[in-house]
């Protein structure tokens, strides 16, 4: 794919909620086929930053450009797959309809909702509604979701919560096959193994600025997160 | 198949399944119109029974119309998906509409029971009194629920929105109505009044829900 459509550059970004800063000056860049870590504690703000990101929540000041443009421009932002806290799936709709309604919108074919439901181990759920679904198969279904359009930037926000073996096992692939892709792919996560077995680069993140940065297999797993340095 | 038909479909759908709204308004509804008819009031305080009913049942399921687009922000993913916000607000009214106007015909038959009304003499034009009352009721409170749908009090604040602002037209459907059964003349001034009404609320939704869904 073009190296250039799914480079993520963040500028100097500023956001508020309330009148409390969450991000603070925030700039970070991903290029396409890298995997950054956003590493940091709770309400560190890496939510915020992924849906600032994203182009869904707007940031106060500065700017946030996919391939080159604006993602406030709803063609970028349909390059984009976002995994959040929530499953943005509908409850009373089964596990292939979700599915079938994200991948028209995004005019993908059928056959790849198939191919979807076979590789994340939901073919026998397929008929399912997702609120009959454990966490973890729910989980599954996000990011199949996330997948369906092969977006050029990923944005994950602690994406193995749930996830049993087999699952956390498939999804490592992914994001790896996708980094080989020439996706990007920025990775929310307090869980530093994770960040090191990853991702190329890390970021941490503390009060809404960027504290630290440099290569992921830098981390030093035995620090506490507290004293880490990246 | 256009994204409009895709979310209607959606929304019906998860209407039918889950039944968000159907059930409770329509045993609101009928609560209401049976208590009328307990207490007495005649065939000449029907219209207005009639309308009363649909305007309070409308406020109470338009205020919870946007849940299943926010318990997990499937709003968002639609947003990410560069669906048109105008279509949101269109498909998600189209839906309204539908359960609304389920409601509003239950409404009817228990009205007949109760009130011991006939159908008018003028169906069409009583047809496009209810058509055009439901839209406007419709338009107006499908962009109030969408405002809402952040709100924690979001069931306390709807009627308190929308049963002043939809005023106008629920009394020109009443009024209309009002002739209709008592078999005389014609509604034609209340007709353009609901059909601005309505063509007002959907065309202002259309152009500020970019900004409604805005987070």
């Amino acid at each position: 794919m073009s190296g250039e459509t799914g480079r993520l550059e963040l500028r100097g970004v500023w956001k508020s909620f309330g009148g409390r800063p969450v991000l603070r000056d925030v700039s970070l860049t991903v290029d396409p086929g890298r995997v950054v870590a956003l590493l940091g504690p709770n309400g560190a703000g890496k939510s915020t930053l992924l849906r600032v990101a994203a182009g869904v929540t707007r940031a106060d000041r500065g700017e946030i450009r996919l391939g080159g443009g604006p993602v406030s421009d709803p063609g970028r932002r349909r390059r984009i797959g976002l995994v959040g806290h929530t499953s943005f799936l509908y409850a009373f709709l089964t596990v292939a309809e979700n599915l079938r309604l994200y991948a028209r919108l995004y005019g993908v074919d059928a056959r790849r909702v198939e191919e979807s439901l076979t590789a994340w181990g939901l073919a026998d759920h397929r008929d399912r509604p997702v609120r009959e679904l454990s966490r973890g198969f729910t989980q599954r279904v996000s990011l199949a979701r996330a997948l369906l359009p092969q977006p050029a930037l990923l944005l994950l926000d602690e994406p193995f919560t749930g996830l049993d073996a087999e699952a956390s096992a498939h999804l490592r692939a992914r994001l790896a096959a996708l980094r080989a892709d020439g996706r990007a792919i920025l990775l929310a996560t307090h869980a530093w193994e994770e960040a090191h077995d990853l991702a190329d680069d890390a970021v941490g993140l503390v009060d809404g600025r960027v504290a630290r940065r440099g290569r992921a297999a830098a981390l030093d797993l035995a620090s506490s997160a507290a004293d880490q340095t990246v | 198949m256009s994204a409009f038909v895709l979310l209607l479909h959606k929304d019906l759908r998860l209407e039918a399944r889950g039944r968000d709204l159907l059930p409770s308004m329509a045993v609101l509804a009928l609560l209401l119109l049976a208590l009328g008819g307990a207490a007495g009031l005649g065939g000449e305080a029907a219209p207005a029974v009639l309308w009363i009913t649909v305007a309070v049942t409308a406020a109470g399921g338009l205020a919870r119309s946007f849940h299943q687009e926010t318990d997990q922000d499937q709003l968002l993913a639609l947003r990410l998906a560069a669906v048109d916000p105008a279509v949101i607000y269109l498909a998600k009214a189209a839906a309204n509409f539908v359960v609304v106007g389920v409601v509003e015909l239950l409404a009817l038959a228990a009205l007949a029971v109760f009130f011991n009304v006939r159908l008018p003499a003028q169906p069409l034009a009583f047809a496009a009194v209810l058509l055009l009352g439901t839209a406007s009721l419709v338009g107006l409170g499908t962009l109030l629920g969408g405002m809402l749908a952040a709100a924690r009090a979001r069931e306390a604040l709807m009627p308190v929105l929308l049963l002043p602002l939809a005023a106008p037209a629920v009394m020109a459907a009443t009024g209309a109505t009002a002739r209709l059964m008592s078999g005389g003349g014609s509604v034609s001034a209340e007709l353009g009044l609901l059909l601005a009404f309505a063509a007002v609320s959907v065309a202002a939704a259309v152009l500020v829900f970019e900004h409604v869904v805005e987070e």
